[in-house]
């Protein structure tokens, strides 16, 4: 009998447990795919541009028989390939303008800033001059400016990249996955901060 | 004769492991040859250091003479790496003589022997490497490059130096360890005074500077060929750096008084301007423009004067107030331009201030000119108010600001209050503005209360536009970072009634009769487009649409359809009756779900006829890539077909 209550007690306990952990969900595998990819994209060094939702649409013409409207229709309206989108969205017409100026700035002043190692990845995702030393001085105020302007779009981004899937209070998870990803990719030589926020050569 | 000592000390100098040689040489003067193992020099910042000195010794009339050579190793910029030197040791005037030249580098050192700790320097061309040693008794700093020369002099005291001089410094420059501090090709002249023997060193100086470059936290400025005064009381505690005093004067751009100090960082803690008065665009290009490009206003064209004042401490603002009597500004990316901007504004978080005018020819936000305005504003207990109703022309309509209380040091999201009411805006002009076709109609409304959080407005109220013979609301409206490079405006629109035929004529698309409701919630724009909405439209009073929309349509996917036996019957009639057409758009990322007046497995009805001949048209495909979908429908309008791929 008391073997039989603490079956019954342990049961409803789990239930209860697996009730609570339902509730928040955050598809971290595909949120560090997406990531991948997109930081992959701005780094030049990924050679998967394309993502599945930008395929562009081929228009195959309907099959005789459907109303011409529809077909019209059909035309008009592309379908979209978005049979293999990971479950969290990453592409949007504000994130591809920001990737595109992220990529600008890697190839450009950001990219030889990182080089040098003037400027370095924090561990919450963001970039900040850790040496600016190491930039002749006519060119630091430059520098200041290049990373508050990357900084702005990162910032943009994640808030973004968290509204696009609808839960804007996953933009600190996304943050997080964001951070660990640019580390990851990050290029030989340059310098990010490990979780204690020292800075580190990789 | 071999002399040596564990360790021999005057004020300022410590020697250890000392040997000393002296012997005859060939012309019957005497030979010194001494070596200390460890030379410390307190005051240079020298310490451990390898010294020899080597040459002959006299003694004339006047005292002993030293002329010979002195090598000190490791000396910060290899200084007195390999010297001449002649000392001159006068007992009768009290006084031992030490001259240095090392290249073209020169010095002169004359102290009192009954006072070693007191001396006379004189410097001429000396590497500013030279003082690293110096310097880093009292700052992290250090110099690297240029060359100076000075008149000073020197007490070395046990808990520190007190020095006063002048000095003339030839391409000077400075760095800090945190690199946010630093200065380059820095000429000049000028007074200083330093003492660090009461805590932390205390620097005051007066120059005139022409030409170089000097970075100061956030601050970057491009020194002109012409003399600047400079004048600061600068007390350093290693990283730690305040300028208790600091007066800039640059005659045709900028005149500056004030204080700042910076964190250990490099941060700037707080700044102070008691009064500060700038000529642009002079002022822009020399010293603002580095400030500016951080937060996000690159290329701002800038004319016109500006004096004003500023109290910012680490708890935040405390005061600020600015006067002009004429300026134009403009960004480069045209968010923002304001022109004939007059007046000014003056705040404090406590007490009351004077009453202020400010007033503008024109006031342009991204492409929204505002015509000119009057505002009256007064500042009493922290809280900048509007004395007057603020009337602003826009559109041919007007925008009325009946109510604005600013409280810039208040806790987020009370810091504004204000209410708006907005009457008559023309949408033919506003459209065209936009660079949209023109929708005739008017845009009203109120906003009675607005919310401002971190970087976000939210209004309450809502605009209402009577457009095309209905009426479109627009509610819940919220728009952030508006002058940021991504801003965000969120917003409800409501369509109520509208008429199909003057909107199909706008967009020369063909022409459908009928009314429609509709809504579009949720809207979400970033950088002025759409990334997310829940539209959902509906014409369910009846009427006709035309065989020219079905044949734009057409021409949109590319003619596969005008031909054959359906694109003869289509020509054979004007127009189609419709009952009802209802289309659902919800726009996530980049992918539309679309949907219509009824859906079905095979599709959803997007027209639902009526009479003959009997038009239905279903849509099948529920996934649509939107930038595909809107390049489209853009060429349908503008009259050129696309190319399908």
């Amino acid at each position: 009998m008391r073997k039989l209550v603490h079956v019954v007690l342990t049961t409803l306990a789990v239930l209860l447990v697996g009730c609570v952990t339902i509730n928040v969900y955050f598809p971290e595998a595909a949120a560090e795919k997406a990531a991948d990819q997109f930081i992959g994209n701005v780094l030049g060094d990924a050679g998967q541009p394309a993502p599945a939702a930008k395929k562009d649409p081929k228009t195959t013409p309907s099959s005789a028989g459907q109303q011409p409207s529809a077909m019209l229709l059909d035309l008009l309206i592309p379908a979209a390939n978005a049979a293999d989108t990971p479950n969290i969205r990453i592409q949007t017409s504000t994130t591809e303008a920001i990737r595109g100026r992220m990529q600008q700035r890697f190839q450009g002043a950001l990219g030889t800033l990182l080089d040098s190692g003037a400027v370095g990845f924090t561990s919450d995702g963001m970039v900040a001059v850790r040496d600016a030393a190491k930039v002749p001085l006519s060119e630091r105020a430059q520098a200041n400016a290049t990373v508050a302007d990357e900084n702005r779009d990162r910032a943009a981004l994640y808030s973004e990249v968290a509204n696009a899937n609808n839960h804007p209070e996953w933009e600190p998870q996304i943050r997080a996955t964001f951070a660990k990803g640019w580390i990851d990719k990050a290029r030989a030589g340059w310098y990010y901060q490990n979780s204690a926020g020292a800075w580190q050569r990789k | 004769m071999l002399l040596t000592a564990k360790s021999v000390s005057v004020p300022g100098v410590r020697l250890q492991t000392v040997t000393a040689r002296i012997g005859e040489d060939a012309g019957g003067g005497l030979h010194l040859q001494l070596h200390a193992g460890q030379a410390d020099v307190a005051a240079m910042g020298w310490r451990r250091l390898g010294l020899t000195l080597d040459g002959a010794l006299q003694n004339e009339r006047t005292g002993w003479v030293f002329d010979g050579n002195v090598r000190v190793g490791g000396a910060p910029g290899s200084a007195l790496g390999n010297a001449h030197v002649t000392m001159l040791v006068s007992e009768l005037a009290n006084t031992l003589q030490v001259d240095i030249q090392q290249g073209n580098a020169q010095a002169s050192v004359a102290l009192p022997l009954d006072q070693p700790s007191h001396a006379q320097i004189s410097l001429k061309n000396l590497p500013a490497g030279w003082l690293q040693g110096l310097l880093s008794t009292v700052w992290s700093g250090r110099p690297t490059s240029g060359r100076l020369d000075a008149e000073l002099a020197l007490d070395v005291r046990d808990t520190g130096i007190q020095s006063t001089g002048q000095f003339t410094l030839d391409g000077a420059g400075f760095d800090t360890p945190t690199g946010t501090l630093a200065g380059q090709g820095m000429n000049g002249n000028g007074r200083f005074n330093i003492d660090t023997t009461d805590g932390p060193a205390q620097v005051d100086l007066d120059a005139i500077l022409h030409g170089g470059e000097l970075l100061l936290g956030p601050l970057y400025a491009r020194l002109p060929d012409h003399p600047v005064q400079l004048g600061l009381h600068a007390n350093a505690q290693r990283d730690a750096f305040e300028l208790s005093r600091l007066r800039i004067n640059d005659a045709d751009a900028l005149q500056f008084d004030g204080a700042l100090a910076f964190d250990a960082k490099g941060a700037l803690k707080t700044l102070k301007v008691d009064h500060f008065q700038a000529s642009f665009p002079a002022a822009y290009q020399r010293y603002g423009n580095a400030w500016l490009d951080t937060l996000g206003l690159r290329n701002v064209s800038i004319d016109g004067q500006l004096s004003g004042s500023l109290d910012l401490r680490a708890d935040g603002m405390h005061s600020f107030a600015f006067d002009t009597n004429g300026l134009d500004m403009a960004d480069a990316d045209g968010r923002v331009a304001i022109s004939g901007l007059r007046g000014g504004l003056d705040w404090a978080a406590e007490g009351e201030r004077p009453a202020t005018k400010l007033l503008w020819r024109s006031l342009q936000f991204y492409r929204i000119p505002n015509g000119a305005a009057q505002s009256h504003w007064q500042s009493r207990a922290g809280t900048l108010s509007l004395q007057q109703p603020l009337e602003v022309p826009l559109f041919k309509g007007q925008l009325r600001v009946s109510q604005l209380d600013w409280r810039p040091a208040a806790a987020k999201g009370q810091r504004l209050a204000t209410s708006l009411v907005l009457t008559g805006v023309d949408m033919a002009a506003f459209s065209h503005a936009m660079g949209w076709p023109a929708f005739p109609g008017t845009l009203g409304g109120a906003i009675p209360a607005l919310r401002w959080v971190d970087d976000r407005f939210e209004l309450q109220g809502g605009l209402s536009a009577s457009l095309f013979g209905g009426f479109v609301d627009i509610t819940r409206l919220s728009l952030q970072q508006p002058f940021g490079p991504s801003p965000v405006l969120n917003g409800d629109i409501h369509l109520q009634q509208l008429d199909l035929g003057a909107i199909t004529s706008v967009f020369d698309f063909g022409s459908i009769t009928g009314r429609m409701n509709g809504s579009i919630d949720d809207l979400r724009l970033v950088n002025w487009s759409p990334v997310a909405f829940k539209a959902s439209l509906l014409a369910d009073s009846g009427g006709r649409i035309s065989q020219r929309a079905v044949n734009n349509l057409t021409t949109i996917g590319g003619g596969g359809v005008a031909s054959g036996l359906q694109g003869v019957v289509l020509k054979w009639f004007k127009t189609f009756g419709y009952k009802r057409i209802g289309l659902d758009c919800t726009l996530r990322g980049a992918v539309c779900q679309m949907g219509g007046l009824d859906t079905g497995a095979d599709g959803y009805t997007i027209v639902e006829g009526s009479g003959l001949p009997h038009l239905h048209v279903i849509g099948h495909q529920t996934q649509v890539d939107w930038p595909t979908l809107i390049r489209r429908l853009r060429a349908a309008i503008e009259g050129t077909a696309p190319v399908v791929r």
